[in-house]
């Protein structure tokens, strides 16, 4: 807006979001056996041989992840600023966003932490005991889906009230990342199903909506990037 | 941009109730019982084609969008037709 | 954002008798990447229905006769005459007479809303004749697809009464066009679905 804004630092906050997805395919699916999950038809037997056999990789791949989970609030910040270059500082659909990235981190650190709880001692719990983290964690990492739909929603509206003749964000992707929102929304059945495409390893559920939520972010950090360039071009002529 | 084309809302709407109709009594009468259920998939694709054409106007956009929606007719035309067939 | 508005439709019944001069994507291009992500979704769904059906076709049919395809024709003939009224009210903003753009909405919702009513009713018999998601494969998704549809239907009467509102104050410009038209866009999506959900889901027979 009129107001001059310092940048620095805004990129380096931006490219968090790949950098959160980066780790969390490698650390989290590779590492952490989570890509794609074992499915909630399998006995305990099964998913305490996964914890018990793979314990150290699933500690390194759960440790990292928690370690860079926080990189999607940064992210979530740089989307912020640059928000705020749209819509002004007192909208509260930057307030939305904001929170939206921040609390998305909450429910991701703790499941994270089930599954590390898992791998820590996993000879000395029960089978079904390590069952129930396992379908702990999924539960919680899934059934959080509303907290990022109010960031995807929040800066969508945002992007959308763009009245550049160009916008920052294309209208597209605006509308692409409510709709990604949206549809988080088959996660609700996701609880009532141990197999099938809504279950927690299905097609919908674990491999549409994810991918279609990994298609959002890079897309959205690439378009930050340019925008944060074109404002400081506006900056400079004003 | 063929002006004959362009029906009014209300000769839309009819057409899409008559065939409609059409397609309910295929399904309740016919013998020929894969024939029928083909037919009525046909027809709710002959239906999609007209919503698309002249409600949604799509007669008179840009080709690529009008394109795209057609490519999805087909697309899940041939899905149904073809799982049902393939029983 | 600002594509070529058509020029005003002649008044009366046969609104649509004249065309716009030129290609001309009706609503916000960005409304387009919901619709067409959308009906990419329900392909899915078609797709994860028909793979169902292929593998246990007893199964399905034995669960699609419990189906009331009385209500489902009901239900894509309220669809159908709503989206009549919807396509009306779009001509009507477009000619700027802003109480036919405000009736036809009116009756959009109105007709619409039999869609609701319907809908709760067929989903209370089923309960009651105690089926469920969890009953079948057929069941899921017929539950799933047909309550996934019945979200945006919601989500669509809720955009049409807020039009109702902007018919009222805002003036009916080309910005107003444009609002008008994503929504009907929208609207004709929720009825395109349904028409082939409605055989999909409630005409398949299967021939044994």
């Amino acid at each position: 807006m009129e107001q001059k804004v310092d940048t620095r630092f805004w990129r380096l906050c931006a490219w968090n979001g790949p950098l959160f997805m980066g780790v969390f395919i490698i650390f989290w699916g590779i590492m952490g056996h989570n890509l794609p999950p074992y499915s909630a038809d399998l006995p305990a037997s099964d998913i305490a041989a996964y914890f018990r056999e793979n314990a150290n990789q699933v500690r390194t791949g759960m440790v990292l992840a928690m370690t860079f989970t926080i990189s999607y609030c940064v992210w979530g910040l740089a989307i912020a600023k640059v928000m705020e270059q749209v819509v002004g500082k007192d909208n509260i659909l930057v307030d939305l966003e904001k929170w939206g990235a921040g609390l998305t981190v909450v429910p991701v650190l703790v499941s994270c932490s089930f599954w590390l709880t898992g791998a820590f001692r996993p000879e000395a719990l029960p089978d079904s005991v390590l069952q129930m983290l396992y379908d702990m964690a999924w539960l919680l990492i899934d059934l959080a889906y509303s907290i990022t739909s109010v960031q995807m929603f929040a800066l969508g509206a945002a992007f959308l009230m763009d009245r550049r003749q160009q916008p920052l964000v294309p209208k597209w992707l605006a509308w692409y990342g409510i709709w990604v929102g949206f549809m988080f929304i088959a996660e609700c059945l996701m609880p009532f199903f141990k197999s099938g495409p809504f279950s927690r390893s299905g097609t919908l559920n674990y491999w549409i909506e994810f991918s279609i939520w990994f298609v959002w972010c890079p897309t959205l950090t690439y378009y930050l990037l340019r925008s944060i360039t074109r404002i400081e071009q506006e900056q400079a002529h004003a | 941009m063929n002006r004959i084309l362009h029906l009014s809302p209300v000769k839309v709407w009819a057409l899409l109730v008559a065939v409609t109709l059409i397609s309910w009594v295929l399904t309740e009468d016919s013998d020929a019982v894969r024939f029928g259920a083909t037919a009525v998939i046909l027809i709710a694709a002959f239906k999609i084609n007209m919503v698309i054409g002249h409600f949604m106007e799509l007669q008179w956009t840009p080709r690529p969008f009008r394109i795209v929606l057609s490519l999805w007719l087909i697309l899940v035309t041939t899905i149904i037709i073809g799982g049902y067939w393939y029983v | 954002m600002h594509e070529p508005v058509h020029p005003p439709f002649s008044a009366g019944g046969e609104a649509s008798a004249c065309q716009p001069e030129s290609p001309h994507l009706p609503g916000d291009s960005g409304v387009w990447t919901f619709i067409v992500a959308d009906m990419g979704a329900f392909a899915l769904f078609f797709l994860l229905f028909s793979i169902g059906r292929m593998a246990a076709p007893e199964l399905y049919e034995s669960s699609r006769i419990h189906l009331n395809a009385g209500l489902g024709l009901a239900n894509t003939l309220i669809l159908l005459t709503s989206s009549l009224f919807m396509a009306r009210a779009v001509d009507a903003a477009r000619a700027e007479r802003r109480s036919s753009v405000v009736n036809n909405l009116l009756l959009t919702i109105c007709i619409g809303s039999g869609f609701a009513a319907t809908k709760i009713f067929e989903y209370i018999d089923k309960a009651q004749a105690g089926f469920s998601p969890l009953t079948n494969e057929f069941f899921t998704y017929y539950f799933a697809f047909t309550g996934i549809h019945f979200l945006h239907f919601a989500i669509g009467i809720g955009a049409l009464s807020w039009m109702v509102g902007k018919a009222r104050r805002d003036t009916l410009d080309q910005r107003f066009v444009i609002w008008i038209e994503s929504v009907g866009c929208y609207w004709h999506m929720v009825d395109l679905l349904w028409i082939m959900l409605f055989p999909l889901l409630y005409l398949l027979r299967w021939a044994g």
